[in-house]
């Protein structure tokens, strides 16, 4: 029975056989183990049996000598099918070509969706994608990976405290979530302002409250520049003992202003005596590759650029098929020119350096409106090939920090 | 000579509990209702029709009569039959 399996794929033939004594031919077959089934009389001299496509040609050879006459009837099977199919070449090139395009289309981008953010932020946000390549009718491959696209996006757009990018098929959804802007009811809340750091007070800018401090006075931390507190009725003036009731009458308000203080920040950095850069030089090249399990093809771009330091970038995203994952991904590589430079610098050259280093530092630290009036060297010392310097800088800032009074509601 | 063997091949059978058919080549023919029959250790087919099947034995024919008879498969030593079987019957080499 087991010789009946896969009939299908081997494929079948209904044979008549006519002669004289047709069972002698059956006989025949059989000796020469060829598989013949479904065997029937029709009349005295004809059989019909069906037998598989392989065992055709030693069927024939033993028709030439045994003499019967053989004719085929009904094929059947996938090796006719086949046969059947090359015939109709435009329809196979019609499937192909169907199915081609299905896997075309299925690694496209065909939607970018930005939900959760206002028509404005939602311009911006689609004018930063369709910079960085993810924009509707791109192929899914094309641009680079969605985490990158994700976190360059969120530190571009002020506005956007967080955006995700989720793929669903073929479809982008882009969530975002504004900033939103202070509370217009925090607005009027009474607070003092407070020194943020430790300085002395250069100029005072007050548009609110009641100033604690005057210029070329030395504060610290924490200490209360300008008052929320205001007596009600200023310019009365009172005695001594009635001081203690109007600490009562007096009433919070929002105090504003800027003030400006000298502060000093002390650094240390060590700049090494030689130095060794890497910069990209902008010049790039992009391959694309198609993996297969652990193969790797080509797709364009075979030859390597004559860069004589690169630096590669590489992403891979898998293909799909409609929703499905095919074990096929593309693999982008960007190969970037990289330049090394290497040089010494002398201790003179070093220390600047060192200086501007810090100063980056600085800036950093600091809010935009500081400005460093004064730098001074306090210590260097040569070691280990590198210069090792302690810098104080004397910058000029806003210190003013907004503190809530609480009244005790 | 061949008596004698003959003779030793039914002792052995006998004393071993050996299954007849495969020592002494003897038909073995299995009927499944009327529907199947399952003949093996033929020597070969000479009639065939669909009312009758003649097989040649190792001693003899054996001939299946019924209706509607079509050989499902045709190998070396089994062939089998499908229809509706009426009578099986052994004749005698003559």
């Amino acid at each position: 029975m087991k010789d009946k399996q896969g009939q299908f794929f081997k494929g079948y033939i209904t044979i008549h056989v006519n002669g004289r004594k047709p069972e002698l031919f059956l006989n025949r077959c059989m000796h020469e183990n060829i598989s013949i089934w479904d065997i029937r009389k029709l009349d005295e001299n004809t059989f019909e049996f069906k037998v598989y496509v392989g065992s055709l040609s030693s069927l024939k050879q033993i028709r030439r000598q045994m003499g019967y006459k053989i004719s085929f009837k009904e094929k059947y099977g996938f090796p006719f099918w086949l046969a059947h199919l090359k015939i109709r070449k435009p329809l196979i090139i019609g499937i192909f070509l169907a199915l081609f395009f299905i896997l075309v289309l299925s690694n496209m981008v065909w939607q970018v969706k930005i939900v959760g953010v206002s028509p404005e932020i939602e311009y911006k946000i689609r004018e930063r994608l369709d910079e960085y390549g993810l924009k509707q009718g791109v192929f899914k491959f094309s641009f680079q990976s969605v985490d990158d696209i994700e976190r360059n996006i969120t530190n571009e757009l002020q506005d956007v405290m967080w955006i995700g990018i989720e793929q669903k098929g073929t479809t982008y959804i882009v969530q975002g979530v504004e900033k939103s802007q202070a509370n217009d009811d925090h607005e009027n809340r009474p607070q003092n302002l407070v020194a943020s750091k430790a300085g002395v007070i250069l100029e005072m800018l007050v548009e609110k409250g009641d100033p604690q401090v005057t210029v070329y006075q030395k504060v610290k931390k924490g200490d209360i520049l300008v008052s929320g507190l205001i007596r009600e009725g200023v310019g009365n003036e009172n005695s001594e003992s009635e001081k203690a009731e109007e600490e009562k009458n007096k009433i919070g308000i929002h105090a504003e202003g800027e003030v400006f203080a000298e502060t000093w920040y002390t650094t240390e950095t060590t700049v090494p005596l030689s130095y060794e850069h890497q910069t990209l030089t902008g010049e790039k090249d992009e391959h694309y590759k198609l993996n297969i399990g652990n193969f790797t093809l080509p797709i364009w771009d075979f030859f390597p650029p004559d860069f004589a330091d690169t630096h590669t970038e590489r992403s891979e995203k898998p293909l799909h098929f409609l929703n499905l994952k095919l074990p096929f991904s593309v693999q982008k590589d960007t190969i970037f020119e990289k330049e090394t430079t290497r040089g010494e610098r002398s201790k003179e050259e070093a220390i600047s350096e060192g200086i501007a280093q810090a100063k980056r530092e600085i800036k950093r630290h600091t809010n935009h409106d500081a400005e460093i009036i004064d730098e001074e060297i306090l210590h260097q010392s040569v070691g280990n090939g590198k210069v090792r310097l302690e810098l104080l800088f004397t910058v000029r800032e806003n210190i003013a920090k907004p503190q809530p009074i609480n009244q005790g509601e | 000579m061949k008596k004698w063997r003959g003779q030793l091949k039914q002792w052995v059978v006998n004393y071993f509990n050996l299954p007849e058919d495969v020592l002494l080549d003897l038909p073995r023919i299995t009927t499944i209702g009327q529907i199947h029959a399952y003949i093996e250790n033929h020597h070969g087919l000479v009639t065939f029709s669909e009312n009758e099947i003649l097989l040649r034995m190792k001693q003899g024919y054996v001939r299946v009569k019924g209706e509607n008879f079509v050989l499902k498969t045709m190998l070396q030593e089994e062939i089998i039959v499908e229809g509706k079987i009426r009578e099986v019957q052994y004749l005698e080499d003559s």
